[in-house]
């Protein structure tokens, strides 16, 4: 068997050749970092920058080369429409955000992350699209890879003007164990230090609703948690005024355990926590910090 | 200008109706999927610019099920479309994708547009596949949309940027939810615009990428304790001592 592995971010790429040693059989990656060549058994190295066309162009030339049985394909937003766009020209399937894999197909999270979907792929190649920091990374060098220098073509229509970083933190809240999270219970941006002082007492980060980061823009997005924002898995996770949109929990649902604090007892984030509390945030989060 | 809009009758998960942990798709009503509305917004107010005879909106829904996706393409007919056609297909991507594609070109166009995933499924395939199968760019997750002569300035929204891309004419572009506020027509205006021409296909014979197993609705294993107590310091101190006891704190 053969597995071609691609991502244009280092750790998701581990994270896909984690993916495709459990699979088992031969490990082809496309990849722009040339030392990522010890830990697979054929890496195709492109020359020149990175772009999304040439990833397309390179991944369906190896694939067909190659005739691969499967391609792992980081999942993030690049990768993503790579993913798909590789699978049209193969003209295969493709599991977005797979949380299991075999060779025959595997398991996704569907239906905003209510509803286990089993699939299997009806073409060869299948194609798994992994969510980021979801599997473990590959540890083992395997020594004695090949290296194949290609200079895939770009479609060359899409004009690169400017490139603009995002404002950003220091914090990742896909690793953190305690997360303190704001929702538009809170009335101004102000007022979010009172969660901060709660998460800091805790030991945990500041994570938040999708309207705080992406309408507000009270925070930055890498603080934004749910479907569209990161997915997390702390050890706990306190919502503080989330009324706990389906997008929402989606991105919590692997949290050991979730504490709610909402004003109305109809919120839906009570259905999916532990321990709740109806209250208003600005009498219950001075309370937290004073019995902690 | 010719603008396609893409609408995909989204299931509504927030009203998932499950059955002995199996979810009962059938039965749980539709709704149109929020990022193609924001998607079809885009093209109204581009309309809304350059005048109506200036642009024409089409819009393509494909569907396993055209009577229930009547209500939502008469919906977007309501935002401001001028045309619909609902295709039977299968809500797998490689065959809709084809057959979507196929009704694409039997006409000029511009520019495509649709969410960067659906509220159901959330793959993110559908735009990039639908650009694939006719060979033109993508531009995806685009959260400013502005159309110049011939061309579109657009704004990409990534993890750690934003990319700002120029790309010509025909092209496709998928938007976040973050480009617009769409509008919500009232309910006269959605069946005014029955009027509008709207017509219901079969697609063509073609493979399916994936075939589903099965669905299942784990249950959320959740305690679901709401503390009650006479005050709040009471319920809080409650709280305290229930995540010590888990280790959690």
């Amino acid at each position: 068997m053969k597995v071609l592995v691609h991502s244009e971010k280092r750790d998701l790429l581990l994270e896909g050749i984690g993916v495709a040693r459990e699979l088992g059989g031969k490990v082809i990656c496309l990849s722009w970092e040339e030392d990522v060549l010890k830990y697979c058994d054929r890496l195709y190295y492109p020359k020149g920058d990175y772009s999304e066309s040439k990833a397309v162009s390179a991944l369906e030339e190896i694939a067909k080369g190659e005739e691969v049985d499967l391609l792992v394909i980081g999942g993030t937003k690049r990768g993503k429409e790579v993913a798909a766009r590789v699978s049209q020209r193969l003209e295969v399937g493709s599991i977005t955000d797979a949380i299991s894999v075999s060779k025959d197909g595997g398991d996704r999270m569907g239906y905003g992350g209510r509803v286990l979907e089993r699939l299997k792929f009806k073409r060869k190649p299948g194609v798994f699209v992994i969510p980021p920091g979801k599997f473990e990374k590959v540890k083992k060098e395997s020594g004695d890879g090949e290296l194949i220098e290609i200079s895939p073509k770009s479609d060359g229509k899409i004009k690169v003007i400017e490139k603009k970083e995002k404002e950003r933190g220091k914090v990742n809240v896909e690793e953190a164990d305690i997360i303190v999270s704001v929702g538009r219970g809170f009335k101004k941006k102000e007022d979010i230090s009172m969660a901060e002082e709660l998460a800091k007492k805790l030991g945990g980060v500041i994570g938040c609703s999708r309207p705080v980061a992406a309408d507000l823009r009270w925070l930055p997005e890498e603080h934004w948690i749910g479907l569209s924002g990161r997915k997390v898995r702390p050890k706990l996770y306190i919502a503080l005024g989330i009324s706990g949109q389906i997008q929402h929990i989606a991105g919590i649902m692997d949290s050991k355990i979730i504490v709610a604090i909402n004003k109305d007892e109809e919120a839906p984030i009570f259905k999916n926590c532990d321990y709740g509390i109806v209250g208003d945030i600005y009498e219950v989060i001075p309370l937290m910090i004073k019995n902690l | 200008m010719k603008i396609v809009a893409l609408i995909k009758d989204a299931i509504d998960v927030s009203q998932l109706k499950t059955r002995e942990e199996v979810p009962i798709i059938e039965e749980t009503p539709r709704k149109m999927s929020d990022l193609d509305r924001n998607a079809l917004e885009e093209a109204v107010r581009i309309k809304e610019k350059f005048g109506d005879k200036e642009v024409k909106i089409k819009v393509i829904n494909v569907t396993d099920d055209p009577e229930k996706a009547r209500q939502i393409v008469l919906e977007a007919l309501a935002m401001g479309a001028d045309e619909a056609v609902s295709i039977k297909g299968k809500r797998d991507h490689l065959f809709d994708s084809k057959a979507i594609a196929d009704e694409i070109r039997k006409e000029e166009f511009d520019l495509i547009i649709c969410g960067d995933s659906s509220v159901d499924s959330y793959s993110s395939q559908m735009g990039p596949r639908v650009a694939e199968e006719l060979g033109i760019p993508v531009v995806t997750y685009v959260n400013k949309l502005e159309v110049l002569d011939g061309k579109i300035k657009a704004e990409r929204s990534l993890e750690d940027y934003y990319e700002i891309v120029e790309v010509e004419f025909p092209a496709l572009v998928t938007v976040t939810r973050e480009i617009n506020e769409p509008r919500f027509p009232a309910v006269l205006q959605i069946m005014r615009a029955s009027r509008k021409p709207y017509s219901v296909k079969e697609a063509e014979e073609g493979e399916i990428g994936l075939e589903i197993l099965d669905l299942k609705a784990p249950e959320m294993k959740r305690k679901n304790l709401l503390i009650k107590k006479e005050n709040l310091e009471e319920a809080v101190k409650e709280l305290i001592e229930l995540l010590r006891r888990e280790g959690a704190i």
